[in-house]
């Protein structure tokens, strides 16, 4: 009897290994929502910023049965609501900094008609579609002069050009002016960009700003890099790769062949696995680091810079981008808040921001104002 | 419960109240009684009652609590309801020989008089929860089961043997009767799949019956009944009395298919004492069944216009027979019954859209409500002229009792997007219903 009672702890332990093996051999639960419940869901992930997750959850409601966008849908009982699920797939973008894609779902709304003037969002919506707007701008100019830079290789890094140095040959800030964009909001450094003219501005569909585009002069300030913070998917659909003149050597269609590897795969990507025109490009230590971050991936940005870090002593410039790969995974949802101590860590070894203002005016705003106010 | 609205005639007994001197009086008058088993909420009144597959809004804690889980945002739901019920009672009148024109002896036949039942009150209210996982909801609600306040007057009906040359008279018997039964329910449901719901109840119902009957005494056989007495000048005084509180369990499913409800819901009757005196009998303690509840229906949307709904539900009236109409009627109890039935309910819903806003949605229907009153059905044949007279009241007094047909119809409007407004009207013979219900929408909103 008293082997039988000692042994209880045993059993119980016992029995909560297998209950936990069980649980963690489960399949995943189903999804039981109703299709509105996801739609609610994804509503509510866009205010906690869960940006993923409320894409995920459009989709979701997708799949489960929703009805044609429309205003004064049945969503059940009596409750009848604007069932607008582009609207909040352009918000969930471009938190994600998918740009260009944001404008695409914006102009299903606007095509569709779903927000009126005299609709509660419409103020809302229309701030949403100029940022997006100017937001998508910017990423076709930095892809278009990442492009020009990828066919001259002896481009200055951005880490060693001056940030704001006009290219004489550039437009003059009106010829961005164009409809949609705000003029308040665009920034500086989109203005000067060497290749947008009023033929080819068109904001929401930046694609054509490279269509045609001369070879830029070698002292292009905004020597960026190909994707501003845009995933590779979006680049292969609206990127400099739809200009087949760029040719199979600009930094795009390497960023863009790279983004349709698998991410763990792209992860084991190194320096020597570049592109050519990515290798004269992206140089030095940072190279294959920078190249990820600015292809969309994050955890394989964030995996290589924290492998140079292990090969000490790195550069102030890898723990500057160590940061930013790391606040970046943050903002898409793929790593926890509490990952800002590493960001924190990273900038306090990086030192002062103030030698990074060229890469900082490359990265998306999200990034920047959470490496400036890291809290 | 059920969306039923059932008039049941109880019968009063002689032997509790009454005088055993005359043939007549062995058992006497009926008292009406109104039981309200209606389903809450006005969109509910205004579908018949067909409710338990559609059970879409915060009055689905009472009607069917698994449709809980279709509601994606925290709702408050209270109704108002206002009622005008009729129920004829025997008044008085010569069920057999000849009108003798003496006295109140004029009426050939039974004389009914109505006994009218109005109320008006918030009759529900319940706020739900659903929790942010959408797989399971918390709901708390009141409801007024039964909220009845009845009367009569009987001067008593007279009657003769055959071959007797003199009448008799049944003695006079006024009765009063308040009877509430109130609600208090946590209910919860969960999604067991996307398709699969289960719901339960646990209802606390306050119980409170208060009657008093009496029995005069005639000072003339012929004569008008003279009330102006005290207690201890009437022939009789019997009271009825119970307070107190029961929990009662209810259980629902809905499963969906496409545009394609199903839903089901048992709900327990509760269980009352009540104490019933008088001067012919000590007091003792029985008790008051509320009848049980099985509902089953369907709905399906045909499109975003339209839903129809149907629903067949049955109720165990029979339970009311044991102990609270035996008490009433004791030696004789078999002769009394109240059978069980089985109401069908159908409405449909169209959402009438207009240039801008939700659609106006405008609802009718209609549900067949069997007869519940209390039935006088003896069991052997009279063993003599005497006996065959006595019968005569009980005989008359529960006659009118009868099948009946509702028609029902509404409007629910959406104000704004966080408050609805539905408005419902209940039609049949003898009884009118009307109410009026509001749902806020509360929290995230889709």
């Amino acid at each position: 009897m008293l082997r039988l009672v000692r042994a209880v702890p045993h059993i119980l332990i016992g029995l909560l290994l297998v209950a936990q093996a069980a649980a963690q051999q489960a399949p995943p639960p189903r999804d039981t929502r109703t299709w509105y419940q996801a739609y609610a869901d994804a509503q509510q992930k866009i205010q906690q910023r869960n940006y993923q997750g409320a894409l995920n959850d459009l989709d979701a409601a997708t799949r489960l049965g929703a009805p044609r966008p429309g205003k004064n849908v049945l969503f059940y009982g009596d409750v009848y609501r604007d069932y607008i699920p582009d609207y909040y797939r352009g918000m969930a973008l471009a938190g994600l900094d998918r740009y260009d894609e944001a404008v695409q779902a914006f102009d299903r709304v606007s095509q569709a008609q779903l927000i009126g003037t005299r609709d509660s969002l419409y103020r809302q919506f229309t701030q949403q579609v100029t940022n997006a707007k100017n937001m998508a701008v910017k990423s076709a100019e930095a892809r278009a002069a990442a492009s020009n830079a990828a066919v001259r290789p002896n481009t200055v890094p951005p880490g060693n050009a001056p940030a704001t140095s006009v290219n004489p040959a550039g437009v003059p800030p009106a010829s961005t002016n164009t409809a949609g964009v705000n003029p308040a909001n665009v920034n500086p450094a989109t203005v000067n960009s060497p290749n947008v003219t009023p033929a080819n501005a068109n904001p929401t569909n930046p694609a054509p700003v490279n269509a045609g585009a001369a070879p830029n002069p070698p002292n292009v300030a905004q020597a960026a890099p190909p994707v501003f913070g845009v995933p590779p998917t979006s680049v292969v659909q609206q990127g400099v790769n739809t200009n087949g003149a760029q040719g199979n050597n600009s930094i795009g269609n390497a960023v863009a062949n790279a983004g349709r590897q698998p991410s763990n795969a792209r992860s084991a990507n190194n320096a020597a696995q570049l592109p050519p025109a990515a290798r004269g490009r992206f140089s030095g230590e940072e190279g294959p680091g920078m190249f990820m971050y600015f292809s969309g991936d994050y955890p394989a940005a964030y995996a290589e810079f924290i492998k140079q870090r292990e090969n000490a002593p790195a550069s102030r410039r890898t723990y500057f981008y160590l940061a930013a790969s790391r606040a970046a995974m943050i903002l898409t949802g793929q790593a926890p808040r509490s990952a800002m101590t590493e960001v924190r860590q990273a900038l306090a070894d990086a030192e002062s921001l103030r030698q990074f203002s060229a890469d900082l005016q490359l990265i998306s705003p999200r990034v920047r104002q959470l490496l400036e106010n890291p809290q | 419960m059920t969306g039923a609205q059932v008039n049941v005639a109880l019968v009063v007994l002689t032997a509790l109240v009454g005088a055993p001197a005359g043939a007549f009086a062995q058992r006497s008058v009926q008292v009406p009684l109104e039981f309200n088993f209606i389903n809450p909420g006005a969109k509910s009144m205004a579908m018949a009652g067909a409710f338990v597959a559609v059970a879409d809004d915060a009055t689905a804690s009472f009607a069917n609590p698994a449709g809980l889980t279709f509601l994606a945002a925290p709702e408050v739901s209270i109704e108002l309801r206002g009622g005008r019920t009729v129920s004829p009672f025997l008044a008085g009148g010569r069920l057999s020989g000849a009108v003798t024109h003496e006295g109140i002896d004029t009426i050939a036949g039974p004389s009914f008089l109505d006994s009218v039942d109005k109320s008006l009150g918030i009759s529900y209210a319940s706020f739900v929860y659903p929790h942010s996982s959408n797989r399971w909801v918390i709901a708390g609600y009141r409801h007024e089961l039964m909220n009845s306040e009845q009367s009569m007057r009987y001067d008593g009906a007279f009657g003769q043997v055959p071959g007797d040359t003199a009448s008799q008279r049944d003695l006079p018997l006024d009765g009063t009767r308040d009877l509430t039964i109130t609600g208090y329910g946590a209910a919860g449901a969960y999604k067991v799949t996307r398709d699969l719901s289960i719901g339960g109840a646990l209802v606390i119902y306050d119980f409170d019956l208060d009657a008093e009957f009496k029995r005069y005494f005639l000072d003339d056989f012929f004569a008008p009944v003279n009330r102006e007495v005290t207690i201890d000048e009437l022939r009789n005084y019997g009271t009825q009395i119970g307070s107190g509180l029961s929990v009662a369990p209810v259980v629902g499913v809905t499963y969906d298919h496409g545009g394609t409800r199903f839903g089901a819901v048992y709900r327990h009757g509760a269980s009352f004492d009540f104490d019933i005196e008088s001067f012919a009998i000590p007091p003792k303690t029985y008790a008051f069944r509320v009848p049980h509840t099985f509902s089953a229906g369907l709905s399906r949307r045909l499109s975003p216009q339209w839903l129809v709904s149907g629903e067949v539900t049955y109720l165990s009236y029979s339970r009311l027979t044991e102990e609270f109409i035996t008490s009433q009627v004791l030696g004789v109890e078999e002769d009394f019954q109240i059978h069980s039935g089985t109401e069908v309910h159908g409405a449909v819903q169209y959402a009438w859209r207009r240039g801008q806003g939700p659609p106006i949605r405008l609802r009718a229907g209609a549900w067949y409500d069997p007869d519940h009153s209390v039935k006088y059905e003896p069991v052997s044949p009279p063993a003599t002229p005497q006996i065959a007279v006595a019968r005569e009241v009980p005989e008359a007094a529960l006659s009118r009792g009868s099948n009946r047909v509702h028609v029902s119809g509404g409007i629910g409007w959406t104000v704004t997007p966080r408050l609805e407004f539905n408005a419902g009207v209940d039609v049949a013979e003898r009884s009118t219903q009307v109410s009026t219900s509001l749902i806020v929408h509360l929290g995230r909103t889709p």
